[in-house]
């Protein structure tokens, strides 16, 4: 039988590229979406049999399409990552909620929520048939509080999370674990290590290959001990 | 000059028992709902009172009604979002193309309350923000799936405002309502058999809700929860 594929949506230079990584070195097909088509080239090129799929899931049409297109071309994903992500830097900047554009909000609440229900609904029959599956959203710590300057992000990861509470609670007795990963921390990307604080240790970041690891883990457990919620931090965060 | 105070879904529930309180503690009311005849009713009970026809997911619309309550009335120094919608069905049965709607008069609107009130009470140095909420906002069950992240959105959003209007004199309140409301919309739904105690009655909301709108500055809530006596939870 083929290898099991694993569907990772942003699949960008950080967590979702790592998690092509470790999915693949764990015997899976990985199907990457992304938005930026040399990026996943470079990952193609890299990452035995992954395929890249150019895929703006903030286009629902799209994504349901490029879904569909995975089945066809490689099979029903039997794992989901759902790492796709608006918001976070820009959105983090809105520190005067009060005069930005309200529909900022629902932008980012199209990639971060309406996105991954799309997504479920997409390849949730598949794992239900087959009485198992995956899916696992990461999310950080904006999903359980709103600090002012994410106005327009922190109430969207909160939807994200519940939203996946209340998939997995759906999906759970029929064999699909859902689960929510929070990262605590600034990720170490190349996009992500200027913004917050060029010059802070390495330690002070969350690694996307420790990341990786985790969500590989948690996509594993037995169903005898399912986690819902992951949190994440390095040792030396504040929290 | 009474105190302005703007409500959102001003309708049978919950809205209109804050319409009539708030004009019972010296406001005038500026009501806004999707049902002309329910306004106009409520204009002739509630002294002082105006009625809005507004749809707060036109949010243009919205903001236009804001800058007209405004000009007619005078600046809220307290708004109410209570406007709410919703659709029930797990993530594999709802219609998904709701759900953007549901999150768009849930929480969108409600930014856009902040955007058409909050700067005059800034400047006011005084306010208060509160939202109606219930339990979705903590918990996601499986028939909420379409309900309950906006409303977690929506009390997130909330709690961003609260912590930024806070200090500049502004208070944001939650109030998570973990019960039916005893609505004559609800009622035939729920339990139509039910005591009247099984029931939230928006009445006491609205007294819970006046309340938390004049807490002392040095005590303020923001998350504030609601049940009846014998809820079990």
């Amino acid at each position: 039988m083929a290898n099991p594929v694993c569907l990772i949506a942003g699949a960008g230079p950080g967590t979702g590229g790592e998690c092509a990584r470790r999915f693949a070195s764990g015997g899976y097909r990985v199907a990457m979406l992304a938005r930026n088509k040399e990026r996943l080239d470079a990952l193609e090129a890299e990452i035995q049999g992954s395929r890249g799929y150019v895929c703006d899931v903030s286009d629902l049409d799209g994504l349901m399409a490029t879904a569909e297109c995975v089945r066809d071309e490689m099979g029903a994903p039997e794992v989901v990552v759902h790492n796709a992500v608006s918001g976070i830097l820009e959105g983090g900047g809105a520190a005067k909620f009060l005069e930005d554009d309200p529909t900022r909000l629902e932008r980012n609440f199209r990639v971060n929520t309406t996105s991954l229900l799309y997504l479920v609904r997409s390849t949730a029959p598949a794992m239900i048939e087959a009485g198992k599956g995956a899916i696992v959203v990461t999310g950080n710590t904006s999903a359980t509080r709103g600090k002012p300057a994410f106005a327009y992000f922190a109430p969207t990861k909160a939807a994200q999370r519940i939203l996946c509470e209340s998939m997995a609670r759906d999906l759970g007795p029929k064999g699909v674990h859902v689960a929510y990963v929070m990262i605590d921390a600034a990720i170490d990307t190349p996009r992500t290590r200027p913004i917050f604080a060029a010059d802070k240790p390495d330690e002070d970041f969350c690694k996307p290959t420790a990341i990786a690891e985790e969500i590989f883990h948690v996509a594993h457990q037995d169903r005898s001990a399912w986690s819902f919620l992951v949190e994440l931090r390095p040792d030396r965060e504040t929290w | 000059m009474a105190p302005v105070c703007l409500i959102t879904g001003a309708g049978d529930g919950t809205g209109a028992a804050c319409a009539r309180r708030f004009a019972a503690g010296g406001y005038r009311v500026a009501m806004l709902a999707r049902t002309e005849e329910r306004l106009r009713k409520l204009e002739g009970e509630i002294e002082g009172s105006s009625g809005y026809f507004c749809d707060v997911s036109d949010l243009e619309h919205f903001t236009a009604t804001m800058a007209q309550v405004r000009e007619e009335m005078g600046a809220p120094s307290t708004a109410i979002h209570n406007a709410v919608t919703a659709s029930f069905g797990t993530v594999l049965e709802a219609d998904p193309k709701t759900f953007e709607h549901i999150f768009r008069v849930n929480t969108t609107a409600l930014m856009v309350l902040a955007q058409g009130v909050a700067p005059a009470m800034v400047k006011a140095g005084k306010g208060a923000i509160i939202v109606t909420g219930n339990t979705s906002a903590w918990r996601g069950k499986p028939r909420y799936s379409m309900f309950a992240p906006t409303k977690a959105a929506q009390r997130i959003l909330a709690q961003s405002m609260a912590r930024d209007l806070g200090p500049k004199g502004v208070h944001v309140a939650y109030v998570t309502i973990d019960a039916a409301i005893d609505t004559p919309w609800t009622r035939p739904r729920l339990r139509p058999d039910e005591p009247d105690d099984f029931f939230c009655k928006p009445k006491d909301i609205a007294d819970e809700i006046f309340h938390i709108a004049h807490q002392a500055t040095s005590a303020w809530s923001f998350d504030v929860e609601i049940r009846p006596f014998h809820e079990t939870w």
